[in-house]
């Protein structure tokens, strides 16, 4: 029996050690969802070049607020890695509608691509372990 | 394999993900067949796809990683139970 509590707490220790993902958070998520949720919302304004203008670079401005919020959260490289790709394709899209004239498919095919990245993040985000 | 082809059956896949981007490469082809987008937007389009793709691998490692940790979460309060 004594044996049987030692290996216990022995597992138990190692158990301590092992560090899995960071736990969910509610603002680290509510960003992500920030970003999905309008890249949605904002198809409807693509006929309108400025708007348009001024949707992307508001999107860039979650998206980068996003990638400074989750570096910082501790053991959160998972997750890190999964919205900086991200905020380069909209840090990206802004850069391009800001100096470039697309038509309206082109931006709303854009955004549409946006949402389904931010939605496959979103979804494993919303996963992890509440505490 | 055509394209038309290729779309098809990852449409059919039964894979969520890969029917999605499947719908939005198809998008993109009816776009540029149509005329609607330059041969450019396209590719940029197309290379939003491999960010996608490489985004679902990631998330599923992570989702390992959340179900490997409520494993051990489990089995460590069944052994503090024990003992």
């Amino acid at each position: 029996m004594k044996k049987l509590i030692l290996i216990a707490v022995l597992f138990l220790c190692s158990c301590a050690l092992l560090k899995g993902p960071a736990p969910f958070d509610n603002n680290e998520y509510a960003l992500i969802n920030k970003v999905y949720t309008l890249s949605e919302v904002y198809k409807i304004d693509c006929g309108d070049l400025e708007k348009t203008k001024a949707n992307f670079s508001n999107l860039a401005e979650i998206s980068m607020e996003l990638v400074n919020y989750s570096s910082d959260v501790p053991d959160n490289l998972d997750t890190v890695n999964l919205v900086i790709p991200l905020h380069k394709m909209i840090s990206n899209a802004n850069i391009k509608f800001k100096t470039e004239t697309h038509g309206i498919t082109y931006c709303k095919l854009k955004l549409d691509n946006i949402e389904t990245s931010a939605g496959i993040v979103k979804a494993v985000v919303a996963k992890r372990k509440r505490i | 394999m055509s394209l038309e082809n290729t779309i098809g059956k990852l449409l059919n896949s039964g894979n969520p993900t890969a029917e999605k981007i499947a719908q939005k490469i198809k998008n993109i082809n009816d776009a540029l067949a149509a005329k609607d987008i330059t041969a450019d937007e396209a590719k940029d389009l197309l290379n939003d796809m491999d960010v996608a793709t490489h985004l679902a691998e990631l998330a599923d490692e992570l989702e390992v990683k959340i179900l490997v940790q409520q494993a051990v979460d489990a089995l460590t309060s069944i052994i503090g139970l024990l003992i």
